[in-house]
């Protein structure tokens, strides 16, 4: 086990993780601080934190997959975000921080069989993500947008919180410094002498005997090889990490049961300025919690235009106004699904996902409560995002918007995907994983990211990622060779 | 498998129709800009784009860009709808990012503005 190194010449590591986001980047520093050999290979470039500019355009080329053009098929379709950058997805979110709450965890111990996962022992391991992360509140008050969501739940007397962030704010720094992987845990991963490969793509891996000898890369010149390992844990995300395993003829229940937190978003104009391009607000609106959630999203005038522009006809004179107005979203917790689908001849997975009529009802009533909320906050218009919404100045305005929504006209989107590869105990019909992330079948494989959640958290989904990473890992060092199949 | 989809003169005549004053080097960058979005989309959608593009194209080599682009701006057709969709949403993020001072038809805000008002006067 730890420090026993490479154990033949055709070993390159002795464990190679795939992929550097939220599962990987604490699975590498924790292994490697164990005294194991840790290759990490991660698809996207090495961008230091702060040398883009937040939510721009820019930063979808170089950090998002795809340009940040990427779509789950259905009626209707859904445009999703993936990282594609090492450190992942915490390079290019929010950093807002949401514990997962206690009840959550106990509902997937006890509906999936789950007998190890202990909400207590998931609430240390938090406690040590907050402080790797430095998580806190704003030290100062909050943006104008932030401020709008806050006074409109209170007008209603709706339950709101300041959601604390992964960030550190000094005087160089006041609006503060993300706390993403490439900050925190990618550094500790290299200080304990990881090697960490970026623009390396994991395209399949070789599996012979029930065990896994060998993976498939591609660098960013083309130069194709092979990477040998004793262990291999892959932390490509819920998109990625199926399309792997699927490539690679690893195909029970993975990439079946894909879950996401679907939102649908309008602008609000208010009186007086308060856009900020380069930030999303802090606080969010948890009433209706975990079914129904409200929050601000990036707006700096491109993601302006875009929020009018299916109504254009309607609401496209108001752009000039773009400084008055801030971007807000209604996010649902899915009982849809989706899947994750590869095709032979093709580089990338196909994705679908389909929405229930109960969310689709849901949508329409979150977008509906949401354009109420900004009415009571101060806004002078309220702008929905679909198609044929009226402009909504008073309440009657909101039951017409609310009669014409259907989510066949709005544009739907996520950022949260999960559960591609679910964690599950034994008698799960449905698990992915194990209870610890081991991919049943094959000796040597684990997945350590946002695939392992049983099923949409209702909450930013990343301090869950990380939790359940750092609790399998740790298992994973524990139990020395439990990947080998020996626990 | 990848595949080019060039935006074309169908995506020309849709910008041409949705934001009719921006200049031609804004045009030609905010469809350069199109151009690179579209070659990077995942390897599934860009074969589904195609097949829409490639109907599109050819209706519009039939009838004429123009009648076509003007059809689908204002109707929103199953499938070509998303088409239609991404190349608007691609050229308005592009446009108001890059020139944060256009007016919703294309042109610099405060001529787009002069030249309301003359029109306000003048009518």
């Amino acid at each position: 086990m730890s420090g026993s190194g490479r154990s033949s010449g055709d070993i390159d590591a002795e464990v190679l993780v795939i992929g550097s986001g939220a599962g990987g980047a604490p699975t590498a520093a924790l292994l490697a601080e164990a005294g194991f050999d840790v290759l990490v290979v991660e698809e996207g470039p090495w961008i230091p934190q702060g040398a883009l500019r937040p939510f721009s355009l820019q930063q979808m080329e170089r950090q998002y997959r795809s340009g940040g053009v990427t779509v789950a098929l259905g009626r209707p379709s859904i445009a999703y975000t993936e990282g594609r950058c090492a450190g992942g997805g915490s390079e290019i979110n929010s950093g807002l921080y949401w514990r997962p709450p206690g009840t959550l965890l106990e509902r997937w111990r006890d509906q999936y069989g789950l007998a190890s996962l202990d909400p207590d022992g998931i609430d240390k391991v938090l406690d040590e993500v907050e402080r790797d992360l430095s998580v806190q509140l704003l030290p100062g008050a909050a943006s104008g947008p932030s401020e709008m969501l806050r006074r409109g739940a209170a007008a209603l007397g709706w339950r709101h919180d300041e959601v604390p962030r992964w960030m550190t704010y000094s005087d160089q720094e006041p609006a503060g410094r993300r706390q993403s992987m490439t900050e925190t845990y990618l550094p500790r991963a290299r200080q304990a002498g990881a090697r960490i490969v970026p623009e390396c793509r994991a395209e399949r891996i070789e599996i012979r005997n029930g065990r896994a000898r060998y993976v498939a890369v591609v660098g960013a010149d083309g130069t194709r090889r092979r990477i040998g390992f004793r262990h291999l844990i892959v932390c490509a995300g819920a998109i990625q990490t199926p399309a792997l395993l699927l490539r690679s003829g690893l195909r029970h229940n993975i990439g079946r049961t894909l879950a996401i937190h679907p939102t649908v978003k309008l602008a609000a104009r208010f009186d007086s300025p308060l856009n900020v391009p380069d930030d999303v607000p802090v606080h969010q609106v948890k009433e209706f919690a975990p079914q129904l959630s409200f929050g601000g999203s990036a707006s700096h005038p491109g993601l302006v235009a875009l929020s009018l522009a299916d109504s254009w006809d309607t609401f496209g004179d108001r752009i000039v106004d773009w400084q008055r107005m801030s971007v807000y979203y209604a996010a649902i917790t899915s009982e849809g699904h989706g899947r994750v689908l590869a095709i032979p001849g093709f580089t990338d997975p196909l994705v679908t996902y389909r929405l229930t009529r109960r969310d689709e009802a849901m949508l329409g009533r979150g977008l509906a409560r949401l354009s109420l909320l900004m009415l009571e906050a101060g806004a002078d218009e309220v702008y929905p995002s679909f198609r044929s919404a009226p402009v909504v100045r008073t309440r009657a305005d909101v039951a017409e918007q609310q009669r014409r929504f259907s989510t066949t006209r709005a544009t739907v989107m996520t950022v949260h995907l999960c559960s591609t590869v679910p964690l599950g105990g034994a008698r799960d019909q449905r698990r992915g994983a194990d209870e610890w992330g081991a991919i049943p079948g094959v000796s040597n494989v684990a997945v350590n990211d946002a695939s392992l959640l049983p099923d949409a958290p209702g909450v930013n989904p990343q301090a869950t990622v990380m939790a359940l990473a750092i609790r399998n890992v740790r298992h994973f060092i524990e139990s020395d060779r439990f990947l080998d199949g020996s626990s | 498998m990848r595949v080019r989809i060039p935006a074309g003169k169908f995506a020309e005549q849709l910008l041409r129709h949705d934001l009719p004053g921006l200049s031609d080097e804004q045009r030609r960058q905010t469809l350069a800009f199109m151009e690179s979005r579209l070659r990077v989309l995942p390897s599934p959608m860009t074969v589904g784009v195609g097949a829409v593009a490639g109907v599109v194209g050819a209706l519009c080599a039939v009838i004429g860009h123009r009648r076509v682009v003007g059809v689908l701006a204002r109707r929103a057709l199953p499938v070509v709808r998303d088409y239609v969709r991404l190349l608007r949403s691609l050229s308005f993020a592009y446009v108001w990012e890059t020139w944060p001072g256009t007016a919703p038809d294309g042109s610099p805000l405060v001529c787009s503005r002069d030249r309301r008002s003359l029109i306000g006067e003048s009518g």
